[in-house]
């Protein structure tokens, strides 16, 4: 076989293989891709449900919320203040 | 036989010539295409270059929206954050119908009611519809609409097509013996789909938990998402962060792009702001400022606590809006009294001139010394109740002569220094585009009487009430003072300023104590357990220059507790409380006064404060 030849075939096959390994690596970015995508989505998911759950819990512990509940739901009152007993 | 053909080659006339001529056309052919190819990239299509427009047609800048920060408080509770929430969008012009009923179960909505609303929308041509917004991520609608926009669904559209002709008809029609007419039929093409035209797109809504106890304090932002009142204003820039630009070769069927943008501009995501702020200080500070002016009838009310080494624990302001309430906007509801108005504080100021005359030796403030209050000075008249008084006694009826007798003593530079050390007329750098420093005129300029009006708290001086009790932190720093402290980690000036020595400020804070009682004009500031220190104010109210004919006064009370190494540092403004009494009788009306409408909030506030901080000791544990 001719030295051309050969160099043609080892061009060709090389070709060949450069294509496959291109789609590959294109498919493997792709998929990567995508999981980076899901990564930023979970962690955009995260950090909303933490900021939800700061902001819910700050809701719940300001003193409004505490007297509310206090008194509708708990039934408590203000503790009236008696200055003198009678003995 | 072969015959001999001999071709005659003749000569043609101007053949150089003419294969000239062709060969020139070609080169000015080929120079011509290379121009255009040149050219065409820079042919103008409208304002752009094709080039350009190529350019931007291939590729895409894609915004990454900065997270604005949070505003927390001193403990990392949640004043201010911005919510990243949900809305389900539609377009009406693609939705089918099938997906409609669905649509309806998922979002909670009758369907009749959001049938007229897309056919609404469809009879103007819109494309764009929020159906629902600010939904939180955890709601299960989300859920729901997700699994909705995946599901398919057997969608049936109608459509003409060809009438189909049967074998023989189709036959005899080629063949050419019958002829016939393409008639259309409408029919109905059913095949399952996925929805088109619902989306779920990301939101945001700044929130504000704490409602309107910090709404003048925290500020606002406008439908822009700017930040344009209180700390939301000031700190916008730093708040906000900085969008992120990308450029992408993108189109709109695929992501090819991957990993291949290149970055405009970097993405930098708000910073939290932390403050010295305790929410829970601050809602009891807000609660009784709320409950002073509903029952005195006053027209607003501020109030502000620190700690004793200058950091701000609370700053509340009422009447007051809920920022979370968009519907509502008065701009006075979102003013921060504390720092932006500038008055005459009374007799709040009448420690400082005995403390400087302590200072300067010029009283002892012993018991056996006593001061005559039976002269006339200037316009202050004697009244018949004193005689004589002691410093204890002119503190504890905050009496108006006796104060200027003193400051007779003081030169009017000695009192300007003091003055001017305790921060009078100097910013205190909070929140520099809301706060108004007040004014202390130059002593050179100052008559006699605005020396005596000093003394008492008016004259030549105007100052917020933020400044005030910042002047009252000598008491609980041996006769220094700290620069004021709002946001945590900001660089604040270190320096303690000294402005009157520890002895002076030990003798007064124990008068002070002695005001906070029976016998004092802050006797409606005493807490049962509590030692108390503080001081009453009332002054007429200056409106536009003049002082109000009406009688409108503004009541003030400077308090601290513990009296001996004090941990709060509170003061009280209310402006024109209308309705006060007597404390002996709750029905009987009185004129309103620091004594028995300021110090009332400052009872109420401080007590709570107290009682909820357990490393300070009951007097009977001490």
């Amino acid at each position: 076989m001719l030295i051309r030849t050969k160099i043609n075939i080892a061009l060709g096959l090389l070709i060949i293989v450069f294509s496959i390994l291109n789609i590959i690596w294109n498919h493997q970015s792709r998929i990567l891709y995508k999981e980076s995508m899901n990564v930023k989505t979970n962690n955009h998911r995260i950090i909303s449900i933490h900021k939800q759950l700061l902001s819910e819990y700050s809701k719940k512990i300001s003193g409004d919320e505490i007297q509310t509940n206090a008194e509708l739901e708990l039934g408590m009152k203000t503790p009236e203040k008696i200055k003198n007993i009678d003995l | 036989m072969i015959s001999k053909v001999t071709i005659k080659s003749t000569r043609v006339q101007h053949f150089w010539n003419r294969q000239g001529f062709v060969r020139y056309i070609f080169v000015l052919l080929l120079l011509g295409f290379a121009y255009r190819i040149v050219s065409i990239h820079n042919l103008s299509a409208g304002d752009i270059s094709l080039q350009q427009r190529a350019i931007n047609q291939s590729s895409l800048i894609v915004t990454d929206k900065a997270r604005r920060g949070d505003i927390l408080d001193r403990n990392g509770e949640i004043l201010a954050s911005n919510l990243m929430l949900k809305r389900i969008v539609l377009n009406p012009l693609k939705i089918q119908s099938e997906f409609i009923t669905r649509l309806a179960d998922s979002i909670g909505m009758p369907f009749g009611e959001l049938e007229t609303i897309l056919s609404e929308k469809r009879k103007n041509n819109r494309g764009y519809l929020v159906i629902k917004k600010n939904i939180a991520i955890t709601n299960p609608i989300i859920g729901k609409v997700e699994e909705l926009i995946k599901t398919r669904i057997k969608v049936c559209r109608e459509k003409n097509t060809e009438k189909k002709l049967s074998l023989v008809d189709k036959a005899l029609s080629i063949l050419g013996i019958k002829k016939y007419k393409t008639e259309y039929e409408t029919v109905s093409d059913c095949s399952p789909e996925i929805a088109e035209g619902i989306a779920i797109e990301n939101d945001t809504k700044r929130y504000y938990p704490k409602g309107a106890s910090l709404a003048p304090l925290i500020g606002r932002m406008n439908h822009d998402n700017e930040g344009i009142s209180g700390i939301e204003g000031e700190f916008d820039k730093v708040l906000a962060g900085q969008n992120g630009k990308r450029q992408l070769e993108y189109t709109n069927t695929s992501n090819q792009s991957y990993f291949n943008s290149k970055s405009l501009s970097d993405l930098e995501h708000g910073q939290n702001i932390t403050l010295t702020i305790d929410s829970e200080i601050q809602f009891h500070a807000f609660k009784a400022l709320e409950n002073s002016v509903a029952f005195h009838e006053a027209e607003s009310g501020s109030a502000i606590v620190l700690s004793a080494n200058g950091e701000v624990l609370a700053m509340a302001n009422y009447p007051a809006d809920d920022p979370n309430n968009k519907a509502v906007y008065n701009p006075q509801h979102y003013r921060n009294r504390v720092l932006a108005d500038k008055v005459e504080p009374g007799s709040t100021m009448k420690p400082f001139t005995m403390l400087l005359a302590l200072d300067k030796n010029r009283i002892t403030a012993t018991d056996d010394e006593l001061i005559d209050v039976t002269k006339r000075i200037g316009h202050i008249r004697p009244d018949k109740k004193y005689k004589q008084m002691t410093i204890k006694k002119i503190l504890e009826k905050s009496h108006n002569l006796g104060t200027v007798n003193i400051s007779e003593r003081l030169t009017k530079e000695e009192m300007y220094s003091a003055w001017s050390a305790l921060g009078f007329g100097y910013p205190l750098g909070l929140i520099p585009s809301i706060e108004n420093s007040g004014s202390l005129r130059h002593y050179s300029s100052w008559g006699d009487v605005d020396k005596r009006a000093l003394s008492f708290g008016h004259g030549p001086m105007e100052t917020n009430l933020a400044q005030l009790a910042r002047a009252y932190l000598v008491f609980a720093n041996d006769g220094k003072i700290p620069s004021l402290k709002l946001i945590d980690g900001v660089n604040y000036d270190k320096k303690y300023i000294n402005v009157f020595s520890s002895n002076s400020v030990d003798k007064i804070s124990t008068i002070l104590d002695s005001v906070v009682s029976d016998k004092g004009s802050g006797y409606r500031a005493q807490i049962d357990g509590y030692s108390v220190a503080g001081k009453t104010g009332t002054a007429e109210r200056v409106i536009n220059g003049v002082y109000s004919k009406k009688g409108e006064k503004r009541t003030f009370f400077v308090g601290f507790a513990p009296a001996k190494k004090p941990k709060y540092i509170m003061a009280v403004r209310l402006d024109y409380p209308k309705k006060c009494f007597t404390s002996w009788n709750p029905e009987l009306r009185n004129r309103c006064e620091g004594s028995n409408s300021a110090s009332m909030t400052f009872k109420e506030t401080m007590e709570d404060i107290l009682t909820n901080d357990s490393s300070i000791k009951l007097l009977s544990d001490s």
